[in-house]
């Protein structure tokens, strides 16, 4: 085996260097670890402005009754529920999540909220959907693509996914446009938000994860590329928060 | 953002108003699925209005929409009287587009409504910006209603304007027999033709 070949199998787990396989194992540990209080987390950590980000997702959506949309990396199903309810009887929302603590939790809570009928629950890695090609209008991935090892994989397997005419929305963390917020958000999530999650969750190493995987997930600019890599047109994005959140969206046409 | 975050404490808001206007029910199954948009131009501002499930869900993204109304927010504060929006209308400063029955049926169920809506936006956003908006929906309301009648007009005016011009039952009659004796006149004119070449 060559050094090279020996570098191309480490990827990131947050600031650590580790072997590919070893990250799917280790983002998973993450998720069993903190499903149960992800939502709450989730509230906290962003003070609830999460919600604003994913109501503007939805919005970007354009998603109309009778759609076929696939909410990747779906977790505790916030926009599952949304899409849901949007895309009616005649439509299906598919939740689909590497991690099955998540999905369970995810489930659990749609359900107890009357969320059924037109919703189904699939464990799948997003690098390798098990689905056909040409089969969704709209693909969402929040929050979910700095956790997968292969993104430009990943990209391309929900391209697969798509109908000509569809289109994927990426919400993810992302690069803050002006200094000033940087350092605050630097402060935020490797003094504050681990502290949090210790006295929440009891899981303080789970949330110094979160704050140093969104450091290493691409800026705005280069996703962008990515996305046009993968084949997507007319790819652009909006930023949120000041950049701290953006949404990149891109069709298949 | 901003104003998904606006929408977030609204749109419940609002369709808990109407919740109380026993008539919106009905007014509302006849708008599921149906998007209605306004767009100001000037302000680079959309606003959506979608029926999913009796209820209204608002939205930014303009895509897709049955009716869309696009204007300048600056003509519309300048609205003071029907003359004005007239000459709005004519100077294309006011663009309508797609179902127009739509934008009614949404203009019905929220000004007819028994909501008062300087009263109740001024709840979330305080009595000057309330009365503003206020004024300027109604104003859009007004509008829409006269650009109705408008289209009424015309659909009326042409109507009549040509049948001024269309001729009547006797008059098509006539012009039938006139071409049939026209007809058998060249006939006859043919036959002599052919005769007196062949006598040459
Ligand atoms: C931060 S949560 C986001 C959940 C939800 N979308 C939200 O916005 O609240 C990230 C999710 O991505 C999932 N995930 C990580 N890697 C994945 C992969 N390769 N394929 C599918 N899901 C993955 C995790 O299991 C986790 O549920």
């Amino acid at each position: 085996m060559t050094s090279e070949f020996k570098s191309e199998e480490k990827t990131h787990f947050g600031y650590q260097t580790v072997d590919k396989n070893d990250k799917q194992n280790l983002v998973a540990n993450v998720f069993h670890s903190v499903a149960a209080k992800y939502d709450i987390m989730n509230d906290l950590m962003s003070m609830g402005i999460h919600r604003v980000w994913k109501r503007f997702t939805i919005d970007a959506s354009a998603v109309r009754p009778g759609n076929k949309v696939l909410d990747l990396a779906g977790g505790t199903g916030d926009l599952t529920r949304k899409f849901s309810e949007i895309v009616g009887e005649n439509g299906q929302v598919v939740l689909a999540d590497i991690n099955d603590s998540m999905i369970k939790v995810g489930r659990e809570k749609l359900e107890n909220l009357g969320v059924v009928g037109n919703v189904e629950y699939i464990q799948a890695n997003a690098e390798a959907l098990p689905f056909a090609d040409n089969t969704f209008d709209i693909v969402t991935i929040a929050f979910g693509l700095r956790n997968v090892t292969d993104k430009d994989a990943a990209l391309k397997s929900i391209y697969r996914v798509l109908k000509p005419g569809g289109r994927l929305l990426v919400l993810e963390f992302s690069k803050p446009n002006q200094e000033w917020l940087s350092k605050v958000y630097d402060f935020y999530s490797f003094n504050i938000l681990p502290n949090v999650g210790q006295l929440i969750a009891n899981d303080k190493e789970s949330y110094l994860y979160l704050s140093e995987s969104i450091r290493m997930h691409p800026d705005q600019e280069t996703l962008k590329t990515m996305m046009q890599s993968a084949g997507f047109d007319q790819v652009n994005y909006s930023n949120l928060t000041g950049g701290i959140v953006a949404l990149h969206k891109g069709f298949k046409f | 953002m901003l104003l998904n975050a606006a929408f977030m404490i609204i749109e419940p808001a609002l369709n808990e108003a109407l919740g109380y206007d026993y008539n919106a029910k009905q007014k509302l199954a006849k708008l599921e699925n149906k998007k209605f948009t306004v767009t100001l131009t000037d302000l680079k501002l959309s606003l959506s209005l979608l029926v999913i499930n009796n209820q209204i869900k608002l939205m930014t993204n303009a895509e897709g929409s049955d009716c869309t109304v696009r204007t300048k927010f600056d003509k519309l504060k300048s609205l003071s009287d029907a003359s004005v929006l007239t000459k709005l209308i004519k100077s294309d400063e006011l663009e309508l587009e797609g179902d127009l029955g739509i934008a009614q049926a949404y203009s019905n169920l929220l000004i007819e409504s028994n909501i008062d809506w300087q009263e109740w936006l001024s709840t979330y956003l305080g009595d000057a910006l309330a009365h503003r908006i206020a004024s300027v929906i109604i104003k859009l309301n007004q509008l829409l209603a006269r650009k109705l009648a408008d289209i009424d007009y015309t659909v009326a005016s042409a109507l009549t304007d040509e049948l001024k011009v269309t001729p009547d039952n006797i008059e098509i009659n006539q012009f039938i027999e006139d071409v049939d004796n026209l007809h058998a006149q060249t006939e006859r004119l043919f036959s002599m033709f052919t005769q007196f070449r062949k006598s040459v």
